[in-house]
């Protein structure tokens, strides 16, 4: 009986293992295709000069919504019909450790995915992304005419092209109309970008609006406003490659600014991103300003108004520059280096980055986002582009004058904790629950407790 | 006579061999996705992985790293706090309303029971989303509520308080599990020998003598499977607080629970050795809950 028990278990084991054997040397097999792909790819990939003859199948990971990518595969295929783009949508968590795992064993990876800016800091650094570089590719010839910030995060740390970008995301601020005419007396964005140039000027036209509303409207909609301003434009990496946390001297300066702002009433408490925020942008009055890049309009403030009632909704809010120039978010394109459709791949990342029919008819025009291309850029303003909630506000203008002043920060893998420890002490300092020296101390604390190897002073 | 008793027995033991046959399919199963990554998080733990370079043996590094971790231990008193606060109302609850139920003379039971159940059947992520606008400070449900009733005057900032929002997090896992067990106790007190009740109301007994009495001490097995397997799942929450309070755990990281840790460090920054460290830190934790919670359970069952 033992004998056969034995025999039985053996049996399973040895089917267990051959199972879990299958699956290693799938993707062990996997990568050494792949791997020879790859040295094949990387020396003799061949590479259709004219894109828009480019005939293949290539798979593209997104954490974007399939919304957006049914209309940007679309316009591809307008372009480029040879091409035959396979879309596979991932809810954002899920999206970062599924990519990380098909990238590592190749086990069905895509040859195309979608980086958002945090994550291609991290990943541009490794050699799972193709570097774009080199001749083949011809980045370079288009990363020139990017927007200089772009460009820049796009390199790793020896200036190779490891990924291209659709938009740029320079930052300011939007307003409601109806509000700063009542408030501030003006709607007009030069005015208002006078009247709102510095700090202390925000501070104390916030006071005189919360006396003006008794208590009702606020200037600004949240006090993590001020922590998208500060955040997105450090001029530094949260923290640099001697592992030494950003200075005291900033976070003090930020968390002040917070504990300023709050006691006050220059916010208005909505909890941005909260549905009550959301509707603070139509439905409700509550604050006059918000602090936001390119895509604030299209992912915060039009969501906030019903689709039936875009038409009420027209030329109700407008963009002004904020005191500095920032840039917060932004997604690239990167090709997965052992990648076998190489060819195809590169035909969507140079359509989708650097066409510029599609940038100005597609990309601008109908889905309403900023380019990162220049040429793209100059030929919307040239035609003027505008946006029914902006009224006939040519905002690219004024996006194109930030984003070329933007110094982008760079990205390394403490940005995504170093954002949410920062909110989460901005939370206790808004409460009252921290002053402005604790938060600094509570920030630092957090930062070196999930990473070690940080150092603080 | 020999031979055929012989035969008997062997063919008895082929019928049993068989059954390995039938277990096979689960047992592979459960060795590739279950075994294997339980000795692989094992021997992660033991590793500095980023998930992008290899793997670096670092030995202890991690479980030194997480005995000293200020941010997990107060994890481990959120966690134990909240499944406390939501488990014992829920036993109670439950206890108390399958005897009720139970009762020959109360009408449309069964009503009730599926009732209770309800909650139990929306996902927690909803109920975290839904409770989380119904608190929202500024134009939650609740507040205004509360404010027309001239309760409050100024709204309640809920999810800004450490208490308030731990408090919300426990009563909305009562809510939602509260039903499950009043299921599992009817069904407990259900196998209790009707007998006992008759003889227990010939001798005169009172009903809450009848609960105490016999009630308590013949459900002492089914009350210890509801207490381990509900602290199994109370030191498992992570939906419902993620949800409510967010991916941090709210103010103050009042709502951050062990898996919430777990998941954060290994899954948002990456760093999976010493996230696999933390998950072997809550299997011992709720190692050690569950033998408490049984032994204390069990133990007092020799006493009758």
């Amino acid at each position: 009986m033992k004998k056969k028990l034995a025999k039985i278990l053996a049996a399973t084991l040895t089917m267990s293992v051959l199972l879990t054997g299958c699956g290693g040397s799938g993707s062990d097999g996997g990568k050494k295709e792949e791997s020879v792909g790859d040295s094949k790819g990387s020396e003799t990939a061949e590479i259709t000069e004219d894109v828009t003859k480019t005939e293949g199948e290539i798979n593209v990971w997104t954490n974007l919504s399939q919304e957006e990518m049914n209309f940007y595969v679309e316009e591809f295929n307008k372009i480029v019909p040879g091409v035959k783009v396979t879309v596979t949508v991932m809810p954002s968590k899920e999206y970062r450790t599924k990519l990380q795992n098909a990238f590592r064993t190749g086990t069905n990876a895509p040859d195309v995915a979608t980086f958002e800016v945090s994550d291609l800091g991290v990943y541009k650094e490794t050699d799972m992304l193709e570097n774009l570089s080199q001749d083949q590719y011809g980045a370079e010839d288009i990363s020139k005419d990017m927007i200089p910030y772009v460009d820049e995060l796009s390199r790793d740390k020896e200036g190779n092209i490891k990924g291209l970008s659709w938009q740029s995301t320079p930052g300011g601020f939007w307003y409601k109309k109806a509000l700063a005419r009542e408030y501030l007396g003006t709607d007009d964005p030069e005015e208002l970008y006078n009247m709102l140039s510095d700090w202390d000027k925000i501070v104390e036209v916030g006071k005189q609006v919360y006396e003006k509303s008794e208590g009702k409207i606020a200037l600004l909609d949240d006090v993590e406003s001020v922590l998208q301003f500060y955040a997105s434009y450090k001029g530094q990496a949260w923290v640099d490659e001697n592992n030494h946390i950003i200075g005291d001297d900033y976070l003090l300066e930020m968390y002040e600014m917070m504990d300023t702002v709050v006691s006050n009433h220059v916010d208005a408490e909505s909890d941005m991103w909260s549905a009550g925020w959301t509707s603070g942008m139509y439905s409700n009055d509550m604050f006059i300003l918000t602090c936001l890049p390119t895509w604030g309009l299209n992912f915060c403030i039009k969501p906030g108004i019903p689709e039936n009632e875009m038409d009420k909704a027209a030329d109700t809010w407008g963009y002004m520059q904020a005191p500095i120039p920032y840039q917060n978010g932004g997604t690239w394109y990167g090709m997965y280096s052992k990648s076998e459709n190489k060819d195809a791949a590169w035909a969507w990342i140079k359509t989708m980055t650097s066409n510029e029919d599609y940038l100005v008819n597609g990309l601008a025009d109908t889905w309403g986002d900023f380019p990162g291309y220049i040429p793209a850029i100059e030929r919307c303003i040239e035609e003027g582009h505008t946006d029914i909630v902006t009224g006939d506000q040519e905002y690219f203008a004024d996006f194109y004058e930030t984003a070329k002043n933007v110094k982008g920060d760079p990205m390394t893998k403490y940005d995504r904790q170093a954002w949410t420890s920062a909110g989460a002490q901005m939370d206790l300092v808004a409460t009252g629950q921290a002053t402005p020296e604790e938060a600094v101390k509570g920030f630092k604390e957090e930062m070196k407790n999930i990473y070690p190897e940080i150092e603080i002073e | 006579m020999s031979a055929i008793s012989k035969k008997r027995k062997r063919s008895k033991i082929n019928k049993s061999n068989a059954g390995y046959f039938f277990i096979a399919p689960y047992l592979i199963v459960f060795l590739v996705f279950t075994l294997y990554p339980i000795l692989y998080t094992f021997k992660l733990s033991f590793t500095s992985w980023d998930g992008f370079g290899e793997q670096q043996f670092v030995g202890l590094a991690n479980y030194t790293r997480l005995i000293h971790d200020p941010m997990f231990i107060k994890s481990i008193g959120n966690t134990i706090f909240i499944a406390l606060l939501a488990m014992i109302p829920q036993m109670v609850f439950g206890l108390v309303l399958a005897f009720l139920l139970n009762q020959k003379r109360l009408r449309g039971s069964n009503f009730f029971k599926t009732v209770f159940y309800f909650p139990n059947l929306v996902t927690a992520v909803s109920l975290g989303v839904l409770f989380s606008l119904l608190f929202d400070w500024k134009v939650g449900s609740v507040n205004q509520m509360l404010m027309s009733l001239h309760w409050i005057s100024e709204p309640i900032n809920w999810k800004g308080s450490e208490i308030l929002s731990q408090l919300i997090v426990a009563v909305v896992l009562f809510w939602q599990y509260f039903g499950y067990y009043t299921i599992i106790f009817t069904a407990g007190i259900r196998g209790i020998p009707y007998e006992l009740f008759e003889a227990a109301e010939v001798d005169g007994a009172k009903k809450t003598q009848i609960f105490f009495r016999i009630v308590l001490p013949l459900m002492r097995p089914i009350m210890t499977f509801a207490f381990v397997t509900s602290i199994i799942g109370g030191l498992q929450i992570f939906d419902l607080p993620y949800t409510f309070g967010g991916a941090t755990g709210g103010t103050n990281s009042s709502l951050l629970t062990m898996v919430m840790y777990m998941y954060n460090i290994a899954f948002t920054n990456l760093d999976y050795g010493y996230g696999a460290a933390i998950s072997y830190g809550l299997f011992v934790i709720i190692i050690v809950f569950s033998i408490i919670f049984m032994k204390y359970t069990t133990g007092k069952k020799e006493q009758y």
